[in-house]
């Protein structure tokens, strides 16, 4: 976990459920391992802090501000997580704590000694969770010295002496240093494990670039090699396979791992706006790739904060029209096969599709243009860079930033927004993503020496056209297909390569995207494989129509291509 | 631009220089993958200064000619082909060096010696650049111009050239 400073102020993100947004009862078992280990670090920081502090020659405020500090994370992690007990103690620890930065009290050993007692306390409590044990610890005892403590105005005396150059010393009372039940007497590690994630990263890259070189080898040995090196190399494969999902499953994140924030971000900003919003999450449990969700931190903001500042209504104008004073909006998530589906809807004002249009036509789009566009299409001009429909600036939005944002990083990891709205009724923003970016099945296919991918997850099947079959009278020529006539897009012509006239039969990739069948013609089928594939990297990060690209063992570059950007190409 | 070592490369009977920190390797490679420009209703032609591209170490580096982007192109069409690769934060580029290859292998013939072939890459170390003469200059890509006794060197801004590029690859619909 990250600590960040704001200001004077420093605090560390809750990674737990958040109280006062409705989650209390809801199953916090998921969160245990994580509350754990964080409960754990905590109690490692006081622990070192208390040494420390016991060993100073002069106060240490610092010392004293980052125990109060672990104390009070430890309470509110407790506290979301129901261990009350644990909440409770952490809170009066945290008492003396504040008692002795505000100089109520002063360092001594006896306060050294309740406030081991009390880390030890608390670890007994962690380790009772982490065995799923009852929390039937009695506290009462060191209740009832910390109340002492709190209340004795004698300490302020300070019944200590600090020896010019060594650790504190008691003049009189002696209390042992450290209790016998002490649970601090072993070493130990914890079950579950920080690690970074560049480290998984770097991780899938090895496996991904494994992955590669075993599709490669399969297609080579399947015809050229015995039976005993093919069934080693099938072998070698199941444990690649093996190796990748373990790695995949470990990178698997639950999608309200991203949206913990949300209810905070929703929360400042209704304030900041006078709005009155109910955020309803649906579906966070459903585990994406972490690199997807990477892609996904900003466009959802940028989603929602639109929403807040120019979907809902103020309270007073939405009992004007007749709605709730409180807005809603609604972030569902669902997995379709091995792509995730991310529907936000608001309940505000809708998108006003002739004032949009007006912006379109100030911003350079042709009226002609317009007119041959759909709906869909035009709704999806809010993503051209520097149109906004805002009639006001926030600090937040408006400025004609940040739909062009969330469009870009949907569609380069291969992902498709669609937007869709009412006027006075709301909007609807859909956002399809793959599941996971790093392994895609693709079909490979070739254009002269080039190779290109497909995604296997949009190709209904490979044929051979003939020409004579083709309907070339309008354009987009067009072929029929299952008895559906369907558009044939020449992938030649796409790239803008000379196209091959003298065949007969064209070779052609059946492709269906949001429900359109087309063709993709291309010179030659070159097989299916596992690709890793991986994001572009500058300065070709936003190439139209490329989601990315995997590089063969002979280092060959194939690209993937959007088959979406071929149909709206085409 | 950094006041370091200064690579350069010869073209004809020109020479550009860039940073030699930017410099990560100069590799040999066959020929060029192709870039892929998807047709769009406003996407315009890939600008000819860009060859295609290279793979190194799994990454896939976009190849320009650099006479070609002030100019002329000398890059034959077929390799194999000597090339810079430029590594810039994120980002990376590739810089023919045309004929560098070609002439190595007619150099072996002409002098039996093992020529490398680099011939057509040398450097300016820092002492010397510290006490050349460098013009700044506001022309396209160009950082300036080093006076090597009356011989002007073009100083390349290799950024200016990935931000060009990036402008004119990026996803436009």
């Amino acid at each position: 976990m990250v600590n960040r400073r704001i200001g004077e102020i420093f605090f560390t993100p809750s990674p737990f459920p958040l109280s006062s947004f409705h989650y209390l009862s809801m199953d916090t078992s998921q969160y245990k391992a994580l509350f754990i280990q964080e409960t754990e670090e905590h109690l490692k920081g006081i622990s070192e802090e208390l040494l420390h502090l016991e060993n100073e020659t002069s106060n240490n405020s610092a010392g004293i501000d980052n125990i109060f500090r672990h104390f009070h994370s430890i309470k509110g992690m407790a506290a979301s997580m129901g261990y009350e007990g644990m909440s409770s103690l952490s809170h009066q620890l945290e008492d003396v704590l504040d008692a002795l930065r505000k100089k109520r009290i002063a360092v001594n050993p006896e306060i050294m000694e309740i406030l081991l007692s009390g880390a030890d306390t608390l670890q007994t409590f962690i380790k009772l969770i982490a065995e799923d044990k009852p929390l039937g610890i009695d506290c009462r005892g060191l209740l009832s010295r910390i109340k002492a403590i709190l209340t004795r105005e004698e300490n302020l005396a300070a019944p200590l002496v600090r020896h010019p150059s060594g650790p504190l010393r008691q003049e009189n009372n002696v209390i042992p240093p450290a209790s016998s039940h002490s649970v601090v007497s072993k070493l130990g590690l914890p079950a579950t494990m920080k690690v970074d994630g560049k480290i998984f990263d770097n991780f899938m890259g090895i496996v991904g670039e494994l992955f590669t070189v075993r599709s490669q080898l399969k297609e080579v040995v399947t015809n050229s090699f015995p039976v005993e090196f093919q069934e080693a190399t099938h072998q070698l494969g199941r444990i690649v396979e093996g190796l990748y999902y373990a790695v995949i499953t470990a990178r698997m994140i639950p999608f309200e791992d991203l949206t913990q924030n949300l209810p905070r971000i929703v929360r400042d900003m209704c304030k900041k706006g006078e709005k009155e919003i109910e955020l309803v999450i649906q579906g966070g449990d459903v585990k994406l790739d972490r690199a997807v969700l990477e892609h996904l931190t900003d466009p959802l903001v940028h989603i929602i904060r639109n929403a807040i500042d120019h979907g809902i209504e103020a309270p007073e104008e939405r009992k004007r029209l007749g709605k709730l004073a409180k807005g809603r909006i609604t972030v569902a998530v669902a997995r379709q096969r091995d792509n995730i589906i991310i529907e936000i809807n608001d309940d505000g004002k809708g998108i006003d599709i002739n004032s949009l249009k007006e912006k379109a036509l100030l911003s350079g789009i042709t009226k002609d243009r317009l007119e041959t566009m759909s709906e869909k299409d035009i709704l999806l001009l809010v993503c051209m860079p520097g149109l906004s429909l805002a009639k006001k600036i926030t600090e937040t939005s408006g400025r004609g930033v940040g739909m062009d944002v969330v469009k870009g990083n949907i569609e380069s990891i291969g992902g498709r927004l669609e937007i869709s709205t009412q006027l006075n009724k709301g909007t609807k923003i859909i956002l399809e993503l793959p599941v996971t970016i790093s392994i895609v099945k693709v079909l490979l296919v070739s254009i002269g020496e080039e190779l290109f991918a497909l995604p296997i997850s949009k190709v209904l099947k490979v044929l051979d056209v003939n020409k004579k079959d083709v309907n070339n009278s309008k354009q987009p020529s067009c072929f029929v297909y299952d008895d559906i006539k369907a558009p044939l897009i020449d992938l030649r012509s796409i790239l803008m390569l000379p196209s091959l006239e003298q065949r007969n039969i064209l070779p052609t990739v059946i492709i269906c995207v949001k429900d359109k069948i087309s063709g993709v013609v291309v010179d030659d089928f070159k097989g299916e494989i596992d690709a890793y594939i991986k994001p572009l990297s500058q300065p070709i990060t936003k190439m139209h129509g490329i989601i990315g690209v995997t590089v063969l063992g002979d280092g060959r570059p194939v690209f993937l291509i959007d088959p979406a950007a071929l149909i709206t190409a085409g | 631009m950094t006041d370091g070592d200064k690579f350069l490369i010869s073209i004809n009977d020109k020479t550009f220089a860039v940073d030699a920190d930017v410099v990560a390797a100069v590799v040999e490679v066959e020929r060029f993958f192709m870039l892929p420009v998807i047709q769009s209703s406003s996407s315009s032609l890939k600008p000819r200064y860009i060859k295609g591209t290279i793979t190194r170490r799994g990454e896939v580096i976009v190849v320009i000619d650099i006479e070609e982007l002030f100019g002329v192109s000398s890059v034959r069409d077929k390799g194999p082909y000597r090339v810079a690769v430029i590594k810039k934060d994120t980002s990376s580029l590739g810089i023919v060096i045309p004929g560098a290859v070609q002439q190595s292998k007619e150099q072996q013939s002409e002098t039996g010696a093992s020529g490398s072939g680099r011939e057509r890459i040398s450097f300016i170390w820092k002492e010397d650049f510290n006490k050349l003469e460098f013009e700044p200059s506001d022309e396209n890509y160009t950082l300036g111009f080093i006076d090597t006794a009356g011989k002007k060197i073009r100083l390349v801004d290799c950024q200016k050239i990935l931000e060009e590029i990036q402008k004119l690859l990026s996803r436009r619909q």
